[in-house]
């Protein structure tokens, strides 16, 4: 019962870096690594499209 | 307002992953989806520089090339992965590994620039913050 001494750990740098980063970003990656399974269809969303010049 | 990059290292993302004993596939997946993110904040910096007049023309044509050069990097470990994903094969994830360290080197080139403007802006490297 209770959290493991892993679990524990992983909370606090998940903390840490909500306090360094905000929790937006922390929440993005958080999302990322809930992903119980990673499908073709999650991969091919990372793809970066054309979408004009980085610097127009 | 000026808004802070908020971009996690992916050191710090890879210590989570190894943390939680997670799979090749996952950890690539966090690893190019942050490499996204790295993509889209720095070229919102980019502009935000270029609005405020601290970028010239031939700065300007720098970042854009060595941006496009690391999207295309990036893209090229995407596609490596969808391989992977498919496949399951040794030489699948080998070309994602290569892929995705090809992308890092391509990023600091971006990183360099930009961090050229002002320094720190942006993390210096994909896997150091």
């Amino acid at each position: 019962m209770g959290l493991k001494q892993k679990d524990i750990e992983l909370i606090a740098l998940i903390i840490q870096l909500a306090f360094k980063y905000g929790w937006p970003a922390v929440m993005s990656l958080i999302e990322a690594l809930k992903k119980e399974e990673i499908t073709l269809e999650d991969v091919k969303g990372l793809k970066i499209e054309d979408d004009g010049p980085f610097i127009p | 307002m000026k808004k802070q990059m908020k971009i996690i290292p992916l050191i710090l993302i890879l210590a989570i992953m190894l943390a939680g004993c997670a799979s090749f596939l996952k950890t690539s997946y966090v690893t190019v989806a942050t490499s996204k993110d790295l993509y889209y904040q720095a070229r919102e910096a980019a502009r935000d520089l270029y609005a405020q007049g601290l970028i010239d023309e031939e700065t300007k044509v720098q970042i854009n090339e060595a941006a496009k050069v690391y999207k295309s990097a990036h893209n090229v470990a995407q596609a490596a992965l969808e391989v992977y994903v498919i496949t399951e094969s040794k030489e699948a994830k080998e070309q994602v590994q290569v892929a995705i360290a090809e992308a890092a080197l391509r990023w600091m080139t971006v990183a360099n620039l930009i961090n050229a403007i002002k320094p720190g802006l942006v993390p210096a490297e994909m896997t150091g913050g």
